[in-house]
């Protein structure tokens, strides 16, 4: 899973790309657009109805991952999109349907990776860092203070998550 | 547009786009006869509109307009039309009141376009109902975006603007009267739609024509109105109109953004 301290820190050109690479290698990955709120995902990707998502299936309107999940035209990358916004999106995330999701495409896949709001706002990404086996953390360079990052740590520590490690974007190298 | 049914008529067919008028006679508090939808029908022509959406109310506390029954009477008023050599083509609709088991009753209920991609929902006049947002997740499950009728008229939008906002945040869409826009419900209901449109939180302007005095089309006034906000405003709007009842998705250019502070009272 791919989440950050706060917005606008470059979260969905790096998982985009990230998702690509992976896909390029040979893995078949898929992408899941948790961020439920401020979806993304389905504009980089070009989907055409991205009202078939990952919300539609948490409110059980579609019984298998697999009937949300949407070619992209690249090979080995299927994506599943946030879907309509709900009222709810804490609540759903936290649900025993969401552990099931990850579970069937962990078993379609080689490789699921989650698209997570950022921590520190809202709890949904805390949520998420419980379910999913591993988080990495995108930092931006003068955007984010080391005393947020250093809560946002606190916070995916309070929610047992397993921090594989930090990407830091956007920076700025000396004398370049 | 393949259902162009005035070809054969001397005219020049117009282009503009009417998502929301009460033009069917004697079924809702829009026209009252044939003679009036007739009268509403050669003032849109003259306004330079070519196809319209017949939004008749339904489900609110007065009228009930059964789907089946507005395509029948759209069906004959279309006849009459044709009859009378009026260039202009009317399709289905609905303005529908917002009830919380909105959700269950699709199959009597019209959109403005023939998929029911969209529908023109209105809000109780003095608020936003708490179910709204449920029920807007719910449509949207269904692949149904719905499209908000008169924003800038609700009076909770109105002091709290950014319930609006959150509405379009979440993929809604809102529709702003025409009227409104060129000043025909006062300056203050003028300045917040000018307020709305620059801040991306309607997406279209529509007639909302009734048979009533001071409420007439007021369409190609209002389009004049968006040019000198901004001269790129007239066009994305024409076109989100055209987009939206050929059922197509689209990006509305105007980024969404807050309205943040209010100077009505200045």
């Amino acid at each position: 899973m791919l989440t950050s301290t706060t917005a606008s820190e470059g979260k969905s050109t790096i998982i985009a790309n990230l998702a690509v690479e992976f896909a390029n290698a040979g893995k078949r990955v898929v992408l899941v657009d948790a961020d439920l709120r401020r979806s993304t995902v389905n504009r980089t990707f070009k989907i055409k109805d991205p009202n078939r998502g990952l919300t539609n299936l948490l409110v059980h309107q579609y019984h298998s991952a697999m009937e949300v999940t949407h070619e992209t035209g690249i090979t080995n990358l299927t994506i599943v999109p946030s879907g309509p916004t709900p009222p709810n999106p804490a609540e759903l995330l936290s649900s025993q349907a969401m552990s099931r999701v990850l579970a069937e495409l962990e078993r379609n896949f080689d490789l699921v990776i989650v698209y997570a709001p950022p921590i520190l706002p809202v709890t949904d990404g805390q949520i998420l860092a419980s379910i999913v086996d591993g988080v990495i953390l995108v930092v931006r360079q003068n955007h984010t203070t080391k005393a947020a990052v250093k809560d946002t740590k606190t916070a995916l520590e309070q929610a047992h998550a397993n921090i594989l490690g930090v990407i830091l974007n956007d920076v700025k190298v000396k004398g370049g | 547009m393949d259902t162009d049914k005035d070809t054969t008529t001397a005219t020049r067919k117009n282009s503009l786009v009417d998502l929301h008028c009460h033009i069917l006679p004697g079924i809702d508090d829009g026209s009252k006869s044939l003679a009036d939808s007739l009268t509403l029908a050669r003032a849109a022509v003259s306004e330079g509109i070519g196809y319209i959406v017949a939004t008749p109310h339904h489900l609110d506390r007065h009228f009930i307009n059964h789907a089946a029954d507005v395509r029948q009477a759209v069906q004959d008023f279309q006849a009459s039309l044709d009859q009378a050599q009026i260039p202009l083509t009317v399709f289905p609709g609905q303005e529908v009141h917002l009830n919380g088991d909105l959700a269950k009753r699709l199959p009597d209920l019209i959109g403005l376009d023939a998929n029911m991609n969209y529908l023109l929902v209105e809000f109780p006049h003095e608020e936003v109902p708490q179910y709204a947002e449920e029920l807007f997740f719910e449509l949207s499950c269904q692949n149904i975006t719905p499209i908000i009728a008169h924003p800038e008229r609700n009076a909770r939008i109105i002091k709290e603007p950014s319930i609006l906002y959150e509405f379009i945040n979440k993929g809604a869409l809102a529709q702003l009267t025409a009227t409104s826009l060129v000043g025909g419900f006062g300056r203050k209901t003028k300045k917040f739609s000018e307020e709305l449109v620059s801040h991306g939180l309607v997406q279209m302007i529509a007639s909302d024509a009734h048979m009533l005095a001071g409420r007439k089309f007021a369409l190609r006034e209002a389009y004049f109105a968006l040019d000198d906000l901004d001269r790129s405003y007239g066009p994305i709007f024409y076109q989100n109109s055209r987009h939206i009842i050929n059922g197509e998705s689209f990006t509305h250019s105007i980024l969404a953004e807050p309205i943040e502070k209010r100077h009505f009272f200045k």
